[in-house]
C-alpha cells in the first residue's frame, strides 16, 4: 500500500498538470521493475482528439521508452502496473488490456465513462479478441483526485448532460 | 430501392422476444360488474410497472378476466420483499378486500389462479403483436423507429450514397491488407455538406497496436483542424486541408458539445454530427473512441465477435453514457466493384 501512495501522489501531481493546462485532470504513470518509465496526463483540448486521455498518452510513452531502450514493447507490457488517478473509461480501459497491462491502481471511480465496472467491466468481461482480463486496485486516495475533478468542474455542473439513468 | 441492405443495430429494447410474468387473474362471473371491479382495484392495486397491461381481458365465449396482483409482489424502494411461499395468499387478500369495497358476493369472481403476461411494454409493432397473444396491452408506438424497422429509413438516393462511402472505406481496407496491415478501412464525412474529413486504415501491425482504424480515423479528423496526437503518415490517407474558419461549421458543432465543457471548447468533440463508415465493427476501444467525439452514425459492414456495437455490446446505445448515436449495418452485396468484402 506505502508503494501505491507513493506512485498515486505522483500521478495526482500529473493530473494537476493537466488541469492547470486547462484539461480533465487526470494523471497516470506506468511503473516497470519499480521505476517510473512513462507519465500522462489529458490532452484533449490540446490535440483536439476526445482520445488523448492520460492512458493513451502514456501508452505511447512507454513504446517509446520501450525503444530507446532497447526493450521487447510486449514483454514490458505484461509487466507494467498503472497508476492512474480515476478509473480508467471504456476506451482507456480496452486500450489497456489489449496492452496486456496486468494490473491497475485507480483513486476515484468514473461515474460517467467508467469502463471498470462503472458503466461496463472491459477489465473483467469475456472479450477473447482483445485479450487477458487484468486484475484492479481502486480507491487509492480517491479524495484527492475527486478533489482536483470538483475544481475543474468548478461553477459548472458536472452531471448536467447526463442521461437518466439506473445507477 | 433495396431497404433490407441497411439494417439498424437498435437497443435491445427493440429487439428483445416478449419476456412472461405470472400474474393472478381471476374471472367475473357477471360481465356488468367489470367497469366497477376495475375502479377499485385501480386504487386498491394500481399496476405499478405494469401499466402497459390493460386491466381486463374479454375472452371470446368465456367470459371475462381481471388481473389482481403479480405472482411475485412489486418491490417498493426500501422495502424488504416478503417470503412468498408460492400460495395466492396476496391474491386473495385482494379478492377479499375487492368485493368488501365493491360490496359484490363472492360469487361474483373466482379464486384466484395464474396466468403468463408480458413483463414489458411493447417498444415495436412486433413486439405488440407477439404481446397480445398473451394479454391485452397497450402500445405507443415510435415512429422513428417503426421507420427505422420498416426498411424504408433510407431513400434510395440516399442508399446510394451510404453504399459508395462504404466503397470508398473498403478500397482503404484493401489498402491496408496490401501493407500486411488488418483490412479495415474508414471513411469520415461530414453529411451537412456531403464532403469527406478524413480517408485512412488500420495501422495496428506497426509500432502502435492502438493504431485500429477507428482511432487512426479519428485522429485524422484532428489533423483536418490543425491537431492530431499522433505521427500518421500514408500516401494512401486522406486529410481534408484546414480550411478559413468560415465558422458557420464550427458554430454548428459546439452548439451540441456537452455543455461541461464550457465556452470556446469546440476541440475535444471534433467529429460532432460527422458519418463513419468503416469496413469492420469496431473494438469496445474504437467504439468508445467514436462516443468520446461524439459522432452521429456509423456505417459497417464485417460484424465481429467482440464488436461494440451489436455483437458483444451496444456501446452506441448504452445506458449511463452521456452520447448516444445511431448504427447500420450494410448486409448488402456489392455491384460493379472488384474489391468483395467477404
Ligand atoms: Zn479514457
Ligand atoms: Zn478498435
Amino acid at each position: 500500500m506505502g508503494d501505491h501512495i507513493k506512485w498515486m501522489t505522483k500521478a495526482l501531481d500529473y493530473a494537476d498538470e493537466a488541469l492547470k493546462k486547462g484539461e480533465v485532470p487526470v494523471g497516470c504513470i506506468f511503473v516497470y521493475e519499480d521505476e517510473e518509465i512513462a507519465t500522462g496526463g489529458n490532452r484533449v483540448n490540446e490535440t483536439k482528439n476526445a482520445t488523448s486521455h492520460a492512458e493513451i498518452v502514456a501508452i505511447e510513452k512507454v513504446m517509446n521508452w520501450c525503444a530507446e531502450n532497447g526493450h521487447d514493447q510486449r514483454e514490458v507490457f505484461r509487466q507494467v502496473t498503472l497508476y492512474v488517478t480515476v478509473e480508467p473509461c471504456i476506451l482507456c480501459a480496452a486500450a489497456l488490456r489489449q496492452m496486456s497491462v496486468p494490473l491497475v491502481v485507480y483513486g476515484c471511480g468514473n461515474e460517467r465513462f467508467g469502463g471498470c465496472g462503472s458503466i461496463l467491466n472491459i477489465a473483467r468481461d469475456p472479450l477473447p479478441s482483445v485479450g487477458e482480463s487484468f486484475d484492479i486496485v481502486k480507491g487509492v486516495m480517491a479524495e484527492e483526485a475527486v478533489l482536483l475533478l470538483k475544481q475543474f468542474y468548478k461553477g459548472e455542473n458536472p452531471h448536467a448532460p447526463e442521461d437518466k439513468r439506473k445507477s | 430501392m433495396m431497404p433490407s441492405e441497411l439494417v439498424p443495430v437498435l437497443d435491445d429494447v427493440y429487439c428483445r422476444p416478449v419476456h412472461l410474468v405470472d400474474f393472478y387473474v381471476s374471472s367475473i362471473g357477471d360481465r356488468r360488474h367489470t367497469a366497477t371491479l376495475v375502479r377499485v382495484l385501480t386504487t386498491l392495486h394500481p399496476l405499478g410497472q405494469y401499466q402497459h397491461l390493460k386491466r381486463v381481458r374479454a375472452m371470446k365465449n368465456k367470459g371475462v378476466r381481471i388481473l389482481l396482483c403479480p405472482a411475485e409482489p412489486q418491490q417498493k424502494a426500501g422495502e424488504a420483499q416478503r417470503d412468498s411461499d408460492n400460495s395466492c395468499a396476496p391474491a386473495c387478500t385482494t379478492l377479499t378486500s375487492l368485493l368488501k369495497n365493491t360490496k359484490l358476493p363472492a360469487s361474483s369472481l373466482s379464486k384466484p389462479y395464474l396466468v403468463k403476461v408480458p413483463r414489458h411494454p411493447p417498444a415495436t409493432r412486433k413486439q405488440y403483436d407477439e404481446a397480445s397473444l398473451y394479454w391485452p396491452v397497450t402500445f405507443h408506438e415510435d415512429k422513428e423507429i417503426s421507420q427505422l424497422l420498416s426498411g424504408e429509413f433510407f431513400s434510395a438516393e440516399e442508399v446510394q450514397k451510404i453504399k459508395s462511402y462504404l466503397q470508398e472505406a473498403e478500397t482503404m481496407a484493401t489498402a491496408a491488407a496490401q501493407k500486411g496491415q488488418e483490412p479495415v478501412g474508414i471513411v469520415i464525412v461530414d453529411p451537412e455538406r456531403d464532403r469527406t474529413i478524413a480517408k485512412g486504415h488500420d495501422l495496428r501491425q506497426g509500432k502502435n497496436p492502438l493504431h485500429h482504424a477507428v482511432m487512426v480515423g479519428v485522429d485524422l479528423v484532428a489533423k483536418s483542424q490543425g491537431g492530431g496526437m499522433w505521427t500518421l503518415t500514408d500516401s494512401d490517407f486522406y486529410v481534408r486541408p484546414e480550411e478559413q474558419m468560415d465558422s458557420k461549421g464550427d458554430v454548428h458543432r459546439s452548439s451540441s458539445t456537452d455543455v461541461s465543457s464550457g465556452k470556446e471548447k469546440v476541440g475535444p468533440y471534433l467529429c460532432t454530427a460527422y458519418d463513419v463508415y468503416v469496413t469492420q465493427e469496431p473494438c469496445p476501444m474504437c467504439c468508445m473512441a467514436l462516443v468520446h467525439s461524439r459522432v452521429g452514425r456509423v456505417f459497417y459492414i464485417k460484424p465481429h465477435v467482440d464488436g461494440g456495437l451489436g455483437s458483444r455490446y451496444k456501446i452506441h446505445v448504452q445506458n449511463g453514457l452521456n452520447h448516444h448515436f445511431s448504427v447500420f449495418q450494410w448486409t448488402g452485396t456489392w455491384r460493379h466493384n472488384n474489391t468483395d468484402p467477404t
